[in-house]
């Protein structure tokens, strides 16, 4: 069995009268990838901010690794990205390697390894000169720095374009596959956290309003898409099988589908 | 902690904006100086004498340059965030950016003692071992000073996770408003009686370099600057504690 990496047990945060976090629970495993989905305001940030420790909370236990005393020092086993803190004045690397000895890495080609995992080896630029996409990926890369056991990625394809957004996914997976990772993500892109995450946590109004595996979500599933080569035949020969078809509808090919057929580069 | 400094201090090292106006302050100071030493009647007493004036100005500048320069990068970035979400302990966080401060200004100081004395030997004084001491008390007793009121603002850094406001009251704390202003109340008569002059941060400051100048140790007035600076440090300590911190 695996073991518990974060667990949140009845949590609860308020702002004075306003409650945004309400009971909350949630279980995160060894080599999960956890897909955390909820509009704006739901409570997503809230719950990364909790498990980080940069905001308190008024009930209930927080575990990670299993240890609800030491979370403080437990929180050194996870990487994360929740917004992009980095100083303007410095480089990318320059940044990473100030994150490298608050961390206490002491391998020096540590901030080359993440920086190559990123694509950002070759930039040399201030990282006021950077752009959003690129900012995103040293935020992933800072994340990544001492191979931490845990990866927290708060939105992590804010802001990247369709190739951007697929070179995180490939990522994430490569990190959980290859790496072992056990990572939580939160996305607003639905189709993309459902391409990624092994299970996932619905957020709404501050509490967990489901939580499901990929697997939950495959069974769910009502109808099968088949693709042949003559539609007419197809329905002859069900018919003639004695199967009434219920519903037919016209597919047509999606935006991302169509994107990258058109520029190249991949989505899986 | 100590890796927290150590990457603190390690990205200081890399603004310059701040490395500039260092050197630009010892341009001045060592200017002022040169300039001074033009009459007759220059000598070590005379150089002593411009070098401590204008090592008291040139504190005040350090202080807020330094200020600056630890806080509002960080605030701006919102590193402190990630430093706390990477293991380390709020009150660890204040520590660190005290010391940020006090490490900085130290070696302000030391470089312009460097070069306060480099530029007086280019004008051929001579000082002896009793200066030196001198400008050496001055700079324990200013450098505890600053960090009393280093550790009064923090106070109201961590508070209100801001620089502006705090920055202001640091200035008026070093440039002696504040003081001049507590001072003037000592003079009600409800208040004369308790004698409490002795016990602002300012006046325990001046106290202790005065007296120990003339070979004695002021133990009250070291322990007062070392009270606040305990003081700002509770204070911030117990109100970060439960800051909700923002990315």
């Amino acid at each position: 069995m695996s073991e518990t990496m974060i667990a949140l047990k009845g949590i609860n945060k308020s702002y004075g009268k306003h409650q945004v976090l309400q009971d909350v629970n949630l279980q995160i495993n060894e080599g999960d990838i956890y897909g955390l989905v909820g509009k704006n305001g739901a409570g997503k940030t809230t719950i990364f901010k909790v498990i980080l420790g940069l905001s308190e909370y008024q009930g209930g236990d927080l575990l990670i690794c299993g240890d609800k005393d030491k979370a403080a020092e437990e929180r050194q086993k996870i990487g994360f990205l929740v917004g992009i803190n980095f100083f303007s004045y410095m480089t990318g690397r320059q940044n990473l390697e100030y994150y490298r000895i608050l961390k206490g890495i002491k391998d020096k080609s540590e901030v080359d390894r993440v920086l190559k995992i990123v694509e950002l080896d070759n930039v040399k630029s201030k990282f006021k000169n950077y752009s959003l996409g690129m900012k995103q990926r040293l935020g992933i890369a800072n994340a990544l720095l001492g191979n931490p056991k845990i990866l927290i990625l708060d939105e992590p394809t804010n802001g990247l374009d369709p190739q951007g957004i697929a070179d995180v996914r490939k990522l994430v997976q490569k990190l959980n596959e290859e790496y072992g990772m056990t990572v939580v993500i939160s996305s607003h892109i639905l189709g993309e956290l459902q391409n990624t995450a092994h299970r996932f946590g619905i957020i709404n109004g501050g509490s967990v309003a489901k939580e499901f595996s990929a697997e939950d979500l495959a069974t769910e599933e009502k109808s099968v898409r088949i693709s042949v080569a003559d539609l007419e035949k197809a329905k002859e020969v069900l018919t003639n099988a004695g199967i009434e078809i219920l519903n037919e509808v016209q597919e047509t090919r999606s935006l991302e589908d169509y994107y990258f057929d058109l520029v190249g580069g991949e989505t899986k | 902690m100590m890796r927290y400094l150590k990457a603190d201090l390690w990205r200081l090292s890399k603004r310059i904006p701040r490395i500039i106006t260092i050197i630009l302050i010892n341009i001045i100071l060592a200017v002022v100086i040169i300039k001074g030493s033009q009459g007759d009647s220059w000598n070590s007493v005379f150089f002593m004498d411009k070098l401590l004036k204008g090592f008291s100005m040139v504190i005040m500048g350090y202080g807020i340059v330094e200020f600056i320069s630890v806080f509002s990068d960080d605030f701006r970035a919102k590193t402190m965030q990630v430093a706390i979400g990477a293991g380390t302990k709020r009150r660890h966080v204040i520590l660190t950016k005290w010391t940020d401060c006090m490490v900085l200004l130290a070696g302000d100081m030391l470089f312009t003692c460097i070069v306060g004395l480099l530029t007086g030997a280019m004008t051929g004084v001579h000082v002896n071992g009793e200066q030196i001491m001198d400008l050496v008390i001055n700079f324990l007793g200013n450098l505890i000073q600053s960090g009393g009121y280093y550790s009064l603002v923090m106070i109201l850094v961590f508070h209100m996770q801001s620089v502006m406001i705090p920055l202001l009251v640091y200035m008026f704390l070093s440039i002696g408003l504040l003081n001049s202003v507590i001072s003037s109340l000592f003079y009600i008569d409800a208040i004369q009686k308790f004698h409490l002059e002795s016990f602002t941060l300012t006046n325990a400051g001046q106290s202790f370099i005065s007296r120990l100048i003339v070979g004695s140790l002021d133990f009250k007035s070291l322990i007062v600057m070392l009270v606040y600076i305990a003081i700002g440090y509770v204070v911030s300590s117990l109100l970060f504690k439960k800051k909700e911190l923002e990315f």
